[in-house]
Parts: structure tokens; sequence; C-alpha cells
């Protein structure tokens, strides 16, 4: 995608925008400025270039339905945070600048609430004006039923959250998406611009937003733009772009379907917002190709590994991983950067890591993730104290999906056929222990092939 | 009778006047005060006239006005 000019990425369309309800408000409405200076200078004081971004987020102002249910990861990106906590890092619960407020106006907060002075101060009668005696047993006695002053102090972060919270800020926050990305401009990290001349695009554009971000693996993937391998059916057949099964109700609110079975006493809601194959499959296979596996499907695979393997075991191919993911801030240019030391095409089934109600399968693709030990070491020592507890080969969903590969041309093509499964020789020595859960112990063993019926 | 016109008008009015209803409230115009909302500037075929839309409709006054971007140094390497 080649990079837009400086004047295109801020042109608006004469013609669509003004016909766009959004075209009918001021433009500071939304981005503040002045808009009856025609020095550049001045009109961009004050400017908000992405209202629809924190703390402004003046999209919900009229869209709150949208807002309300606007849990999705792109704009919470809880989903980082739940495999780095998984690791061993936490993050800071309280607003760093909130909890040295409380401090800097303790006085001011208690005063409103200890308006008798009486009660920990005496004034003795007949002494110099100005004398006060604290009662210190008084004093004590109330702090040790409640030290305000304590529970204050032990909202600020440690210095490993501080860390952590500063490396997030640098890096992982990079991927977030405010409603602007999607529906507006391009992302930053692609050099930003509008897409459509500021007309806000119900539907995001596929090639501009979406593979803008999900380029370098789901893109590639599923535009079949690696060498030798066949792009997704679903695009190269039916030419389905990313909303075609990824719908708005996903995106904004992808917890909506589980509530229409399930109580959120089961906590299907809380677990569908902290990790992207939490919950339930939004989309799944099943959504469009309801027979397979149904009593009257003909396909006697189907029937037989149903709910045993994920569809994608059967119908993709090799896909990208990633390994030793570094992030530091450089001291030539003071920006962020990162550094991956490989990536590579491969294809292995494993051990599914958290099999559950809505992912039940046994076996699973694998995807190495560029998860490292000491990735974070710009920031601080050991900030993932417990790296071993979470996967490198994770669940994956690759975009490449295709009706014949080279694992379902026969049933011993998949069985008895170490080469796909990840086996521990296939596992880095150091990440054994962490990989615990999907390595495969014993490859299934070879069948007696069906005879073909004449 | 003729002289009596002005005063039977002069009745009326104030007789009209009187039963306009005092329920409605009042709007009270802030000097300088604008619906923020709406861009109330006149549109001429279809484009507002109002500063930010004049600069960002026009192409050539963007190339004049824009600031020369700086090539960024690409420092990350590998798939992100």
């Amino acid at each position: 995608m080649a990079p837009l000019e400086p004047w295109e990425k801020v042109l608006v369309d004469t013609e669509n925008f003004p016909a766009d309800p959004h075209g009918e408000l001021a433009c500071t409405r939304c981005h503040g400025g002045d808009n009856t200076s025609s020095d550049k200078e001045t009109a961009h004081i004050g400017l908000i270039e992405d209202p629809s971004s924190a703390p402004t987020k003046i999209c919900d102002d009229c869209h709150y339905e949208t807002a309300m249910t606007g849990s999705g990861l792109h704009a919470t990106l809880d989903g980082y945070w739940t495999i780095l906590e998984a690791r061993g890092a936490s993050k800071p619960e309280y607003d760093a600048a909130r909890v040295t407020t409380l401090m800097a106006t303790f006085n001011t907060h208690c005063g409103s609430c200890h308006t008798d002075c009486q009660d920990c101060h005496f004034f003795p009668p007949n002494t110099e004006e100005g004398t006060v005696i604290v009662k210190e047993d008084v004093i004590k006695e109330k702090l040790s039923r409640v030290n305000h002053l304590a529970e204050i102090e032990s909202m600020y972060a440690s210095p490993d959250q501080e860390a952590m919270h500063r490396m997030f800020g640098n890096h992982c926050a990079s991927c977030h998406a405010s409603c602007g990305d999607c529906h507006i401009s391009q992302p930053d990290q692609v050099g930003g611009g509008f897409v459509e001349g500021h007309v806000v695009m119900k539907t995001p554009s596929m090639s501009q937003n979406c593979t803008a971000c999900h380029g370098s693996r789901v893109g590639n993937e599923y535009l079949g733009k690696h060498e030798g391998l066949p792009g997704d059916a679903h695009f190269r057949l039916e030419r389905m772009n990313c909303v075609s099964c990824h719908s708005g109700a996903d995106m904004h609110n992808p917890g909506a379907t589980c509530t229409q079975c399930h109580t959120e006493a089961e906590g299907i809601e809380k677990i569908q917002k902290n990790h992207r194959y939490a919950g339930g499959q939004t989309p799944s296979c099943e959504s469009c190709h309801a027979q397979m596996g149904a009593w009257n499907d003909t396909n006697q695979n189907h029937l037989i590994h149903k709910d045993k393997l994920a569809c994608q075991v059967c119908h993709s191919v090799s896909y990208t991983s990633c390994d030793g993911c570094h992030v530091a801030v450089s001291e030539k240019t003071g920006n962020p950067f990162y550094q991956t030391e490989r990536d590579y095409l491969s294809f292995f089934i494993g051990k599914n890591p958290d099999p559950n109600y809505h992912r039940p399968y046994e076996y699973v693709v694998l995807r190495h993730v560029p998860a490292a030990e000491h990735a974070y070491n710009f920031y601080g020592e050991n900030l993932l104290p417990a790296f071993d507890m979470k996967n490198t080969w994770v669940y994956s969903t690759p975009h490449n999906i295709q009706l014949e590969t080279p694992q379902n041309s026969s049933c011993n093509a998949c069985h008895g056929n170490a080469a796909i499964f990840l086996t521990a020789d296939k596992v880095y020595p150091d990440e054994l222990q962490a990989n615990q859960s999907v390595i495969v112990d014993q490859v299934p063993p070879q069948v007696v092939e069906p005879t073909a019926v004449p | 009778m003729k002289n009596r016109i002005p005063i039977i008008l002069l009745i009326l009015v104030i007789l009209l006047t009187s039963c306009k209803s005092t329920d409605v409230p009042q709007v009270t115009e802030t000097p300088g005060a604008e619906d923020p909302s709406t861009d109330s500037t006149p549109i001429v075929e279809g484009v507002f006239l109002n500063e930010c839309r004049n600069c960002h409709t026009d192409k050539q006054r963007l190339i004049d006005t824009a600031k020369p971007e700086e090539v960024v140094e690409k420092e990350s390497s590998g798939a992100g």
C-alpha cells in the first residue's frame, strides 16, 4: 500500500463529506481548534487530531449504544494484558496521576469528612494562641481502623508495574484502534490519512484498515502472498472480505452473543472481554457451514473428527510464526522500536491448550508467537517472572483455508506423520516447560485406509 | 365614531398582547454563544464556508501549507 502524500491525508471530499451526517457538524465540534482563522497555526491551536481516541472519545456522545458495548479488544487491548499477566507481569491498578492528586489533596479530602477538630486535637485553655495538643492515642486508634494515607500509598504502582506500564504505552498500545482508525482514517502504523476524504465509512476498508494492521500474517495468508501457498478459499473463490465473517457486532461487542444463552454469573462476558479466543467463536466456521458434522453430513471425516479437531487442522496450510521479539527505545531517535529474531512459515498440529465449551477440540493448529522471557529487559529485569506458565506455541486460526490440503489428502497423510505434529524435538529447549500443555507426546498412529468404493 | 377607532385599536392591541402565554420559557441569547453541534456558516453550492473546510478542501492550499514530512528511519525489524 503506497503511503499517502501529506495533503492527501487531510483533503476533505467536497462532494461526499457534506452529504454525510457528520459533515453537517462544525469541524470544531469534534476537532476543537479555531474555524474562524485562515492562518494554519492559529486555526490549529487546541486541535484534537483524533477526537475518537481517549480522552475525548467524541463518538460516544452520539453513538452511546456502540460505546456502551464497545468492549472490543481493538479498543481495550485487554488481550495483551491477559497474556502478560499469565506470564507474571502485572499492570498498575490505578492511574498514576490520580494517585498523585489524591496524595496532594489528602488534607483537603480528609478535612471534608473530619470536621470536628477536637476529635483528634486538644486546644488547652489559658495558653498561648495556636497551642494544639495532638491526641496521639486517639489518632493511633483511628488509624488502626482505617488508614486512608496508607490506602492511597498502596495505590502507587510498584517499580515493575510502572516499567510494564511504560513498555505497554510505548509498544503494545500502538496497536490500539480508535473509532476513527477503522471508520475514517488509515491507522498511524501505515502513515494515517483519510481513506475516503473524511467520509465516515460504515464498513472499514479491507486493505486500508483491516490488513493495514493485520497484514504481515492474516493479510498475507488470506490474499495468498506467500509464494507457493494459495490464498484463502473464501477469498480466491468467493471474494469474501473481512467483514463477510467479522461483523460489526462482533467487533464492537464480542460478548453479545454469549448472553443470548448464558448468564453473566457464568462469567461468559468477562471471559470474552479478556482474550480473543475465549468465549464463543465469533465467527465460527459452522455459522455458514452448519451441515458440517451434522447427522446428514455425507463426509465421514467430519463425523469422525467433529469436536476432536479444529477445522483448521484439516483445512489450513502453512502460516507465519515468529520468534524472539525484543522492544526498546532508540537512543538515536528516541522512538520505540521492536526487533523479532526471525519469522518463518510452518504448520504444526498440537494439543489444545485450553479446551472449553466453545472449543472442545483435542487438537488445534499452533503458531509460535514472538514472546521471549527477556523481551522487556530494556524496561526492567525479570518483568515476566512466570514466563513458563504460558505456552509460546499458541492456538491459532490461520486465514488460509483450503478444501484440499496435504494433510487431508488421505488418512495417513496425517495419522502417523510426525512431521506435522508439534513434538518435543521441535520446541526450543528453554521453552519446553512453557509448552507442556500443547506438545504432542504420541503422534496418532497410522490407520487402515478405507477402500474406495468403485 | 372616527375618534373612537384609534381607541378601539389600542384596546385590541392591549388585549391581544395580554393573552400571550407566560408559561413559555424565554430563551436568553448569550452574546457569542452558538450551538456548537451544527455548522451555522452559510452554504455555497454544498460547500460550507468556514476556514477549516476552506483549507481542507483546497488541494493546492494544503500542498502549499504542508509541513515537510520527516523521513523517519525505520528501526523496527521483523514481522510485527
